[in-house]
Formats: C-alpha cells, structure tokens, sequence
C-alpha cells in the first residue's frame, strides 16, 4: 500500500530539491525538438504534397535548334501531352520564368543572352489515371531533347532528409529521457542514502517496499509536475516567440504557421508524461534498492 | 511462539557471533536476555526483529521459519514485533506525535483511530504536553518513553527491549518494567536485554543467558 502520510523530510535533500529545475531544463529541450521535429515532418509533407500530381516536360535546346523549331516542339509536347488520359492541363512556362530559374547562377540578364535555354511545360495530372512512364517514352520518341521528370528522385531525397530528420528528433529526445531517468536515479540513490536510517526504521516497523517507495514516488511526482510545467511553459512561449519573429522576416523559411492543431496537445503532454517517468524512476529505483534489504 | 535451532550467526565474513544456540520460549513469557558485553545480546534481538538472517540454523516466529518466508509476509510478522531499541532510533524530523503513530499508519489504520490510540498513550506514558515536540527538545528518558510507546502502539505479540533501562535512573528503570509485566499480563511475549542486576533480581523472570556465544535458559524458581 502506498503511503498517504510522508514519514521521510526528502524535500530538504539537496538532490532532490535541484530536480525540479533539471526536468524543466529537459522537458523544455524535450519541447523545442520535438517541436522542431513536427515542424520539419509538416514542411516536408508541405513541399512534397505542392509536388504531387505534377510532372515537368523538358526539351533541351541544341545550338542547331531554332527557337522557331523549339516552339514548334513545345506546341507537339502540349498536344501529346494533352492527349494522354488523366492530364488535367497543360501549361508552358514563360521564358521570362525560365531565365528566372537560371539567374542565381547566370545574372539576370540570362533571358537576353543568346543562350540555348530549355522549354520547361508544367503538367497537372490526376496520378491515379496516368500512365507517366508512357507519356514519357512518347516524347522521348517524337520530339528530340525532350523529356519528362516526375520528380521521382527529389521526393525520395525529401523522403530520406525527412526520415533523417525524425530519426534525430527521436535520438534527441530518447537521450533528454534517458538523461532525465540518469539525474532521478542519482537523486533518488542520494536521498536513500541520507534517509538509511529511517528507511530501516519503518522497514522493521513492517512497511511494506510499496509504501516506503510510495514516499519517493509522491515527493519525485510533485517535483516533475512542478519542473515539466515550469520546462513546457517556457518551451511554448520560446515557439511562441520564434513564431512571431518568423512572421515578421515573411520568408517563408519558418512556417510556424504549419503547425497542427493535433501537435499541441503532444507538446502539452510532454511534462505529465515527464513526470510519470520521474514518479516510475523513483520507484523502481527504491523498490531495487529496498529489494537488497531483507 | 520464539524458536532457535543451532543457530549461528556472522556479520559479512567475520567470525560468528552466536554459535549453535537453541531454546524455545512460550507465548506470553517473560524472559531477561543477559550476559557480558559482547556476547552477543544485541545479534540475538536483531535476528528475532529480522534485522538479519541467521547463517546458519532454523529461527521461528510465530510458528514460521523466519527464513523462508516471502517477503510481505516477513513486514507483516514484523507488525506483530515492538522493538525498543538501545538508541531509541526515533525519527528525529517528526514529532512525539507522529512517532508513535507511525506504526499504526503503516499498518493501514484511519486517522481518527491513530489520534485517539495515539493520545492515550502518550497520556499514560506521561508525555501529553510534548506532542508536538521534536524529539531532539526531549531529554533522555522522554526520548525512551516515545520509544517504547511507539514499540507498543499496535499491540506486539512479541516485545523486544534492547537495555531499555540503560538512559534512565532506577526509579523509572523500575517503572518501565512494571509497565512491561502489564504488557506481559495481557499476553505480549517479553524479551528484554539488560545488565542491570538490581532489576533482574527484583522482578522475578527467567533468563536467556549468553555467554562465549553458547546460550544458557535459567529458569527461576517459583
């Protein structure tokens, strides 16, 4: 039976009074990389989901091709294109965006250059209904220098940078608990140490190995509610921050914005179930340690 | 009600401290545990309050063999033991109060039964005005009667003293054991460690008697 009445004064050990601070120290890191986590899982699925459904057609300018022939192809590629079941539409893209896409490593002034550039033509397609692997054996048949990428190779890597990503958080957070079940194990052995005496005293009074346990537990459950709720608030109003500081760069580069409404609630969690591990540590650590007296 | 067969005991790897000592005690006896310095008094009462485990031999409490028995069952026999210890061993933290409750806490008994119990005894002990106080403010013999009363709050079936008169002057030493005898009266087994002749002869009980680490039961006459 666990105690209801604390016979052992453990709020004025010295270990056990620093463990509020470092649970919230753990479960505010805890909050940030799991946040950070969630947040990189959501730009991921963000990014892939803006590529799926579509495909792009190159052709690739030779310097025999005219730019008349080019427009020539990319009228043929449209219409092959448009032809094949489950294509939603069809649009090339306008050389002004081509250039665009080449100025970071050709200057601006790529579009007036009398450059080769490819012909780039976006296809919206319903994935279930089209046969992508066809269409790309036609045009790679029809019209010279085209071809057509599915975006295949990018999504994987997203894919990989986003299971890498996840893996870290997961490591990170499996060390925070690990390291946070290390500190109580210490805290616990230390006021098992100090209280040897009157841990004796109530063993051959006949408590039971539960209710002396049962005193660590309710002192180390008080303590990691008090420290998780101290990490967690601390945590919440620093994503807070970030978000606000975000939305004023407008870049774009940290859609706090993507956050779920369903992440909350696992953030929020986060110092209850630190202080069930806190409150499950002191106990077994107890009960082990109880378990080598007779 | 206490039985020992060829015990033998040893602290770790050192030499043994009681070596093939056997006697049996009847329930509601009274019996003084004597002998010098070092015989071995003290590992006597820690192997009948399951401080230790003998390291060799049969001890049996109650009818069980003290060293088989599960665990739960080991706290719960030690419910039936009071135990006055030579250094009282009292929560220095807690108060006068809450010390002698202790045991009946454990035990699982409600609030208002352990006030009641709990009062009453410290009453008749006479230390109803310290209560609340801490037991590092009482002086010695104050000290002794919080352990004793604690020791006999929930009724032992098996009372185990350890020089209980060893902080206190001879007219509360005689006190102390009129109270035992009434605990006696009322059936609790009595066991109590002393060296002070003046109160063996004076209260007539048999004795267990140690020496060299072999044990003697004299019984007196009556």
């Amino acid at each position: 039976m666990p105690a209801s009445h604390i016979d052992l004064p453990l709020s004025n050990d010295p270990a056990v009074r620093i463990l509020p601070w470092i649970v919230g120290l753990m479960v505010y890191l805890a909050t940030m990389t799991l946040a950070g986590g969630l947040l990189v899982a959501a730009l991921a699925a963000n990014w892939s989901a803006g590529l799926t459904g579509t495909v792009t057609i190159h052709i690739v300018a030779t310097e025999d091709t005219s730019a008349e022939t080019l427009d020539e192809q990319v009228d043929q590629a449209v219409r092959l294109a448009l032809k094949t079941p489950g294509v939603i539409s069809v649009e090339p893209m306008p050389m002004a965006n081509v250039a665009g896409l080449l100025a970071p490593w050709l200057g601006d002034t790529a579009g007036t250059m009398d450059l080769p550039l490819p012909r780039i033509i976006d296809v919206r397609i319903d994935e279930d209904d089209t046969d992508v692997a066809a269409l790309k054996s036609r045009l790679e048949a029809e019209i010279p220098g085209a071809g057509l990428d599915d975006h295949q190779l990018w999504r994987d890597r997203l894919v990989t940078f986003l299971r890498v990503m996840e893996l870290i958080a997961i490591v990170m957070v499996a060390l925070i608990g690990i390291t946070t079940v290390s500190v109580v194990v210490f805290a616990t052995r230390s006021g098992l140490a100090v209280h040897n005496d009157a841990i004796e005293i109530l063993h051959l009074i006949g408590a039971y190995d539960e209710y002396i346990a049962g005193q660590f537990q309710s002192q180390a459950l008080t303590l990691g509610l008090k420290g998780g709720a101290a990490g967690s608030v601390a945590g919440i109003v620093s994503l807070l921050a970030l978000a606000l500081a975000a939305s004023n760069l407008d870049t774009g580069l940290l859609p706090l914005t993507l956050f779920q409404t369903w992440h909350w609630p696992i953030l929020i969690s986060l110092p209850f179930a630190a202080a069930f591990i806190v409150r499950q540590t002191a106990k077994h650590t107890v009960l082990r340690a109880l378990g080598r007296m007779l | 009600m206490v039985r020992f067969e060829n015990v033998g005991m040893r602290y770790g790897a050192g030499p043994e401290v009681l070596r093939d000592i056997s006697f049996s005690l009847a329930p509601a006896s009274f019996h003084f545990l004597t002998g010098p310095s070092g015989a071995g008094k003290s590992s006597l009462l820690r192997l009948m309050y399951l401080a230790y485990r003998p390291s060799r031999g049969v001890v049996s409490l109650f009818g069980q063999d003290v060293t088989t028995i599960q665990r739960q069952a080991r706290s719960k026999m030690r419910r039936r033991i009071g135990v006055i210890y030579q250094d009282f061993r009292l929560l220095e933290h807690q108060s006068v109060f809450d010390n002698v409750a202790l045991p009946l806490r454990i035990a699982g008994a409600k609030e208002d039964q352990i006030k009641t119990h709990v009062t009453e005894l410290l009453t008749w002990v006479g230390l109803e005005d310290h209560v609340g106080s801490l037991p590092t403010t009482l002086s010695g013999g104050e000290q002794q009667r919080v352990a004793i009363a604690r020791a006999v709050i929930a009724r032992p079936s098996l009372l185990l003293a350890d020089e209980p008169t060893g902080n206190v002057d001879d007219v509360i030493a005689v006190r102390l054991l009129y109270l035992f005898e009434e605990l006696n009266r009322m059936g609790t087994t009595v066991i109590v460690a002393t060296h002070n002749q003046s109160l063996i002869d004076r209260f007539k009980h048999d004795q267990i008697h140690l020496s060299q680490g072999g044990v003697e039961v004299r019984r007196v006459d009556s």
